[in-house]
């Protein structure tokens, strides 16, 4: 009798144990401790509205990409420290260099009861590049896509004409997709009823007066804290701080340091972050001019004063660049160019340059860039007094877009680029064919490493290339190098968001805190 | 007069041609819409197969060619941005846009034509000054401070009124008032000078004479002659007003086709440009119409063959 109400306490404790460990591994594996449901409403404003919530059509970052991170998921994500993590795939490995295989997450479900599997990444990467369809997406195009083998209904390969080194990189920007809502329904009801595995999903959208993201009760990670996410766009800097600090919304962009004081006050708090694009004067290599010279260009790197620029016109929010790509894959052996007058104006005798003999022009884009104008036209002036004579052309965003890509530009031109973590991406912006590289500077060696680099899945190989290719282009100077862009955003105090370098604003994670 | 109205019909149908030829020209001289369309890390070869996808390499009267034929059966082509047709993605706002017109052009004349009115009878007293001091002021003031003014004394001090959007009624009430500010100085001010015009005529005198009440003499014989000239300017003033929209539009994030269309400048969305622009022309040329025919009612004299 002992022995049998021995044996029963035995197999009650170890039935316990074994309830209670995976209890406790599904909490430590979800994303979000979520115990209490969804509740509350965050606001969040931008700019511009979204032009459609189709992935394969988004272009904008804010609020296009911004929206899809909350209705889509990718295979990857990319965390606030910048690395990549599994999402809806759990894992994955390279077969050889040609061949990437992903285990996938069981049990999820899109929105609309279609359940992901490995159809659906087929579906998703065959749809963007349907030639009918047309989509802007550049994914597949940028992996080598070739095609995809389905190993079962949760493995998945995706095979590569060439290496593909930054496939994972470019799987955090691609969401999966339904393949029968996406398949059956025409490009623009999808355009604007979109439906992912995402934890929120689409509710309405008033076009340019707000989006309605609400909680996916059922997401595969756990539901988020909020319940209810209204998107908003307003095009005036003015109204959206107003609207911060009469309450009516939690996070607004693009505030510009002056405006910092205002937004850090009463109900929001000021939320600045480093960012990832990287301010820079280009120099068009333009044939028979000083411009073509080594000298002459590294002058330029020591003949402005970058750090009294973020002082004093960026309020303090910036400093200047140490490599044109970020951290933690910056070269140690370089350091920023410093401001010295002197060594500029030796260099530029070195190179043989005559003060005042080089008349330059600067370009720069109207409304795109933090102080654009402000920045632009006090590099003019530290140029000038340098001995070369140079004045600003400000032109609209879009033609100077237009006359970047048409190389029309003219000796100089202010633009900010790069948001990206993967370093051969950033390393992309001096290769001679890449569409926004209008300096026309060509460096046998760095085209060649950037090459194999794209193509190595050797980590350290890959970051030896790296470190060459920064050495050569810090040489080099195809650039005047700047500052990273700090965002800044105006955030209610109710709320616990913290910003990202990326520009990205996840709320699946935040809580309304009062 | 139905013949009048046939033959300005047809002459809208030239004016909108010509509205259609300049904006395109205009549009392709500023720069090619695939620079903003394609993604930042594209290649010089992805440029080049993008345009030709779209088109955007075919010789420009080819180009507008193909958008008026598909025009003239209603299809004003499929906005690169929004991948959407033009022509639902402007219908869309265009509500939003009449309502905040209409409701300055209501406001301007509800509260011009009776200062108007009241600064010509009472000329050169304080009334008349008051009014026409405010008048001078409202026409300087320029739109974007002055909606940004009222946002905050009314939508952060006072907190009485919404700041941006288009929720309910309340919404409209800053835009409409800002956008009509300008318009109240500049019809108040035509309107006391036509009133003023008319009152010096013989037929006011003669009125007066045969012993009628200055009540019917103001509202009854001037007031609906003076009004031709005011009438004629609302007609502009309305195309006016849908221009100046844009600006309010913005600064209160009314979902208008003004903003619409200014966003569509900027990311070179031509065809919603050109999709948005001629429904605009369409819409001033009707207007200017019924304004045409309303004189009609305001004085027998005129007549239209």
């Amino acid at each position: 009798m002992e022995r049998i109400i021995f044996r029963k306490i035995l197999f009650s404790m170890v039935r316990i144990f074994v309830i209670s460990a995976f209890v406790i591994s599904g909490i430590t594996t979800t994303k979000y401790m979520a115990h209490a449901a969804p509740s509350g409403k965050v606001v969040v404003i931008s700019g511009v509205d979204a032009n459609t919530l189709d992935p394969h059509f988004m272009q904008t970052v804010n609020p296009e990409w911004l929206l899809k991170d909350h209705i889509f998921d990718g295979l990857v994500w990319r965390n606030d420290d910048m690395k990549t993590v599994p999402m809806l795939a759990e894992s994955w490995k390279t077969i050889d260099d040609l061949t990437w295989e992903f285990k996938l997450h069981k049990g999820v479900t899109f929105h609309n009861g279609e359940v992901f599997n490995a159809a659906s990444v087929k579906f998703t990467l065959e749809r963007s590049t349907d030639k009918k369809l047309k989509p802007y997406d550049r994914t597949a195009a940028k992996i080598f896509f070739d095609h995809v083998e389905i190993i079962d209904d949760y493995t998945i390969r995706i095979i590569t004409k060439k290496p593909a080194a930054s496939m994972l990189s470019r799987l955090f920007e691609f969401a999966m997709l339904p393949p029968k809502y996406y398949g059956e329904n025409s490009p623009d009801k999808v355009a604007r009823k979109p439906i992912g595995t995402g934890p929120f999903k689409f509710v309405e959208w008033v076009k340019d007066d707000h989006i309605t993201l609400e909680a996916n009760l059922d997401y595969w990670a756990g539901p988020p804290k909020i319940k209810t996410i209204i998107w908003r766009p307003i095009p005036e800097a003015g109204t959206r701080i107003a609207e911060l600090q009469a309450g009516s919304a939690d996070i607004i962009c693009d505030v510009t340091p002056d405006q910092a004081k205002s937004v850090d006050s009463g109900k929001s708090r000021l939320a600045p972050v480093e960012g990832l694009r990287k301010m820079h004067i280009a120099i068009h290599n333009l044939p028979g001019t000083p411009l073509m010279d080594k000298r002459f260009r590294q002058a330029l790197n020591y003949g402005v004063d970058v750090e009294t620029i973020c002082k004093t016109i960026l309020g303090g929010y910036g400093k200047r660049m140490p490599s044109m790509i970020h951290a933690p894959n910056i070269n140690p052996k370089l350091k920023p160019y410093t401001y010295d007058p002197e060594k500029a104006k030796k260099l530029l005798a070195e190179a043989g340059y005559v003060p005042g003999s080089y008349s330059a022009t600067l370009d720069f884009g109207v409304g795109r860039y933090l102080k654009g104008k402000e920045v632009a036209m006090t590099v003019a002036d530290y140029l000038t007094k340098l001995g070369i004579p140079t004045k600003v052309r400000s032109l609209d965003w879009g033609s100077f877009v237009s006359q970047l890509h048409s190389r029309k530009l003219k000796d100089f031109f202010f633009l900010g680029l790069g948001t990206y973590v993967d370093p051969v991406r950033e390393a992309e912006m001096f290769i001679k064919k890449h569409i926004n590289n209008a300096t026309e500077w060509y460096n046998k060696e760095y085209e060649d490493l950037y090459k194999k680099a794209s193509m190595t899945s050797d980590q350290s190989k890959r970051m030896e290339m790296i470190y060459r290719m920064q050495e050569i282009a810090w040489d080099e100077c195809p650039w005047l190098f700047m500052y990273n862009q700090w965002s800044l955003y105006g955030v209610s105090k109710r709320i616990d968001w913290k910003p990202r370098s990326d520009e990205r604003i996840y709320l699946a994670p935040v809580s309304i805190i009062k | 007069m139905f013949q009048y109205v046939l033959n300005r019909l047809a002459q809208a149908m030239v004016v909108l041609l010509g509205v259609s030829v300049v904006v395109f020209m205009l549009l392709h001289f500023t720069g090619d819409p695939a620079a903003l369309l394609i993604p930042e890390d594209a290649t010089v070869e992805e440029l080049a197969a993008f345009r030709h996808e779209m088109g955007f390499d075919q010789p420009l009267y080819v180009q507008y060619g193909r958008f008026i034929n598909n025009a003239i059966r209603g299809d004003l082509g499929i906005s690169l941005r929004h991948r959407q047709p033009v022509i639902s993605l402007v219908l869309e706002r265009l509500p939003a846009t009449y309502e905040l017109t209409i409701a300055s052009a209501f406001l301007s004349l509800i509260i011009a034509l009776p200062i108007g009115v009241l600064s010509a009878v009472r000329r050169n007293t304080i009334l008349d000054r008051a009014s026409m001091v405010g008048a001078v002021l409202g026409q300087a003031m320029p739109v974007f401070w002055l909606g940004l003014m009222m946002i905050i004394v009314f939508g952060i001090w006072m907190d009485i009124l919404p700041i941006s959007g288009r929720e309910s009624w309340q919404n409209l009430v800053l835009p409409a008032v800002t956008l009509a500010v300008y318009f109240v100085a500049r019809n108040a001010r035509l309107m006391r000078s036509s009133m003023l015009e008319v009152l010096g005529e013989d037929y006011i005198t003669t009125a007066r004479a045969k012993g009628l009440s200055e009540k019917i003499v103001i509202w009854k014989h001037a007031f609906k002659n003076s009004l031709i000239p005011v009438i004629t300017l609302i007609g502009v003033e309305f195309g006016t007003m849908l221009g100046g929209a844009v600006i309010t539009e913005t600064v209160f994030a009314w979902p208008g086709v003004g903003r619409l269309t200014v966003q569509a400048i900027y990311s070179r969305d031509f065809p919603l440009v050109q999709g948005s622009v001629l429904i605009l022309a369409a819409t001033l040329v009707i207007i200017n119409l019924i304004i045409d025919l309303s004189y009609l009612y305001l004085d027998p004299r005129i007549k239209y063959t």
